[in-house]
């Protein structure tokens, strides 16, 4: 079996392992939450103020809630398999198409602010780990500590009150346009770029240094043409398994971003899902999250496979 | 015709102390010159100077006139580092190291090549590799068989001056012998090799040009022959003097019934490859030195290991003074601490934060009654330490220095045998020469028994009582 494929295999088996065990969890951890769920599934529907012991008594034998927990979570896991995640408690829209629908903004807005930090990284990175400790590289680091160490909401909020209140350049919130993407997928990719250009700097700078650079030199090739040839590749390693494990945290550390700009994504979806207590949308939301992390995991591994030969015959061994 | 021409060459480092003075060096297309010198004796500078690739602060003097060019100011590292490739060519120390990790041999090859028409398959050859290598990774290699990439790397490119920095080390002798062949075949194609080491028999083997140097200066030049056999400086007839096979042999008959250490039919292996040895018999008696010797990787270092009662052998038993420590657990936590080992190296036994005297005193934890300040003092004396050592760190002493403090700690802990791995691979042939005539004396002194494992059949020889040659369990 070629490496490739046998890398596939096992981590998409680990992927429905994780799933299943994500699954577990997310019910136990939803199921462990103190107060009467069907109470504030009935405030969601009704309104807080319409809610009586009644509707909450219907809503628990509609939604069968009253079933034991073992049934319950059989139940659930069962549906799973069929890739039936049930319905809202609160809209009674399908899970998968409420998923289907928020993560598509997720993904989106999620890749342009991915692609934009790289955009910014590479470049810099690059120029730092050319001339370390030059003026590049210690403005970019100090820039890149800054920003890391600021939440990202501040960094939004800088943004918007720059961007929108003052020069008026751009939306503050929503969706509708083009427009509308511009500062979340800036703060996303200042996030992102703060920690992948030290990533991408420390790469250079060890490759650089690295003996069959200057060995390459010796054997009459450029500095540019040993670089090209002989440090982009071993540098890209460490870099794309740093970048596709990014990408796995965007989707999840994005519902900062989300409620910051009223971005209707997954993360707005899940705390919108939380406040209501709406298990089947946590618990999809959750799983969704987590084959995420799976896949983002899968592709780092891919790229490595596909980059490092070492890995290769280590994977095949 | 002279392909290299260096007069003068004066390097100090970024404190101004001098490490290279006033060496002037020549060598002709077709011909070997060796630099050789101990540790430190600066000829590794030389040829970083040569290659204008000294370190940042180093300060250097000199002219250095290659492929019979003008000579060129060697403080001129750029100019210097035009002529790569063009003129001359590197073999570093660690070949592997020099190789892009993750792109085809083949690839690395070509991009060496004058002629990029040829394919890698035909320089190979030339250095005895099979042409699929070119489609092989660097990480699949060999130590052996990436010098000889390199070796092949030299060969595809025009350079006439190749310089090849300690090519044999850490080789066993038999490696040494083909790397001198095949360092020879560079010669053969009319390149200079300026030959970097520490090897006497690297430097016997190549002939040519010698130039010993000594803290860096060249302290006497000439043809090979000529100073190996009628060395005119002191130090080159010290140094001569303590090459192994010079030594005298010293075996001598003992009391076979008073053994320290038996061993019967033993056997170990790794699963899925042939044993390492098997039936293995062997005896240590009282004052006694036996030697394990053979090539990289045939088992002696497990075998001692076995014989100490770390790694359990797959058949066979171990007698420590008449108990097995494999069956008898009692036995094995008596006698532990009288069965040591001395490791190749010496520092990495020390940790490193704290000083070696009270590294040397912590021992009193495991011993009951040991008072340090008591036997301490005689022992450093005769092992000719000064006292002032105790008070520094382990990075902070020569390599000579943290062996005889290795091995004041294992006696400190009164040995009966002592396992030696390799003890003196790490040093200069002089420091081995005081190293071993110390262990040779203290076995005798103490009536310890000794295992001296080691790669060198000529210091195993000149050492042991009894020799077991593991590449294939001879006796010699």
């Amino acid at each position: 079996m070629s490496p490739i494929v046998q890398a596939v295999s096992t981590r998409a088996l680990q992927a429905l392992l994780t799933a299943w065990v994500l699954a577990t969890l997310c019910f136990a951890f939803v199921h462990a939450l103190p107060g009467d769920t069907a109470l504030r599934i009935a405030a969601a529907r009704v309104g807080e103020d319409r809610v009586t012991a009644e509707t909450a008594d219907r809503i628990r034998r509609e939604e069968g809630l009253d079933r034991p927990i073992v049934v319950q979570y059989g139940d659930w896991i069962a549906r799973l398999a069929v890739a039936d995640l049930g319905r809202s408690l609160v809209s009674r829209r399908p899970v998968t198409d409420d998923l289907a629908y928020h993560g598509r903004f997720t993904l989106g807005l999620g890749a342009i602010g991915w692609l934009l930090s790289y955009a910014v990284a590479l470049p810099i990175g690059v120029l730092a780990g050319f001339r370390p400790e030059g003026w590049v590289d210690r403005l970019s680091t100090a820039v890149s500590v800054g920003i890391a160490s600021l939440p990202s909401f501040l960094v939004g909020i800088g943004l918007i009150s720059l961007f929108a209140l003052t020069l008026r350049w751009l939306p503050p919130a929503g969706f509708r346009t083009g427009a509308h993407m511009v500062l979340p997928a800036v703060t996303l990719a200042l996030g992102l770029a703060a920690f992948s250009i030290r990533i991408i700097r420390n790469a250079v700078v060890e490759v650089r240094s690295a003996f069959y650079m200057t060995f390459a030199r010796i054997k009459g090739l450029g500095v540019r043409q040993a670089f090209r040839s002989h440090g982009v590749r071993n540098a890209a390693i460490p870099v794309a398994t740093f970048a596709a494990l990014q990408f796995a945290y965007v989707v999840d550390g994005f519902v900062v971003i989300e409620t910051l700009f009223n971005y209707p994504g997954l993360g707005e979806l899940l705390v919108k899902a939380l406040l209501a207590r709406d298990v089947p949308v946590i618990m999809g939301a959750g799983l969704m999250i987590g084959l995420l992390y799976a896949a983002a995991n899968l592709i780092a591994d891919l790229v490595c496979l596909t980059l490092d030969p070492r890995r290769a015959a280590q994977a095949a061994a | 015709m002279t392909v290299l021409d260096v007069r003068n060459l004066t390097i100090h480092d970024a404190r101004r102390r001098a490490l290279v003075t006033d060496a002037s060096i020549s060598a002709g297309s077709g011909e070997p010159l060796v630099i050789i010198g101990e540790t430190g004796s600066g000829k590794s500078l030389v040829a970083q100077a040569i290659l204008g690739l000294l370190p940042r602060g180093f300060t250097v003097a000199g002219t250095v006139a290659i492929g019979g060019g003008a000579p060129i100011a060697a403080d001129r590292a750029d100019d210097l580092r035009r002529s790569w490739a063009r003129d001359i060519m590197l073999l570093p120390q660690e070949p592997r190291a020099a190789l892009d990790p993750i792109m085809r041999v083949g690839r690395q090859l070509a991009e060496a090549a004058v002629d990029r028409s040829e394919g890698p398959g035909a320089a190979l050859m030339a250095v005895d590799l099979e042409p699929s290598v070119a489609r092989l990774y660097p990480f699949s290699l060999s130590g052996g068989m990436a010098q000889r990439v390199l070796v092949a790397t030299a060969l595809v490119g025009a350079s006439p001056v190749v310089i090849a920095d300690e090519p044999t080390k850490g080789l066993d002798a038999a490696r040494v012998a083909r790397t001198a062949d095949l360092l020879k075949s560079l010669v053969r194609e009319g390149r200079a090799l300026v030959a970097i080491t520490h090897d006497l028999a690297l430097a016997r083997s190549l002939g040519g040009t010698v130039a010993v140097m000594k803290d860096g200066r060249i302290v006497e030049s000439g043809p090979a022959a000529r100073v190996f056999s009628e060395p005119t400086h002191p130090y080159t007839r010290a140094w001569l003097a303590a090459d192994p096979s010079t030594w005298a042999g010293c075996r001598r008959c003992f009391d076979m019934d008073d053994l320290v250490l038996a061993a019967h039919g033993l056997r170990f292996g790794y699963p899925g490859r042939p044993a390492l040895f098997d039936a293995l018999d062997l005896h240590v008696p009282r004052g006694g030195v036996m030697a394990l010797t053979g090539p990289s990787g045939c088992g002696k270092t497990t075998l001692g290991n076995v014989l100490l009662g770390i790694q359990a052998p797959a058949a066979g038993e171990v007698t420590w003074a008449g108990a097995d420590p494999f069956r008898d657990p009692a036995a094995l936590r008596r006698l532990r601490r009288r069965y040591q080992k001395l490791h190749q190296d010496p520092v990495s036994v020390f940790v490193p934060h704290r000083t070696v005297g009270r590294q040397l005193a912590d021992l009193g934890q495991v011993m009951p009654g040991f008072d340090v300040t008591v036997v301490l003092p005689p022992l450093l004396e005769r092992l000719k330490l000064a006292p002032a050592l105790l008070g520094r760190y382990p990075g902070e002493i020569s390599g000579g220095e943290a062996q005889r403090l290795a091995l004041a700690r294992v006696l400190l802990m009164e040995p009966s045998l002592i396992v030696a791995d390799e003890p003196t691979s790490r040093l200069d042939p002089l420091v081995q020469k005081e190293v071993i005539g110390l262990l040779r004396g203290l076995v005798d002194e103490r009536g310890m028994g000794m295992v001296l494992i080691s790669h060198d059949l000529a210091l195993a020889r000149a050492t042991a009582d009894e020799v077991i040659d593991m590449t294939n369990d001879r006796r010699r």
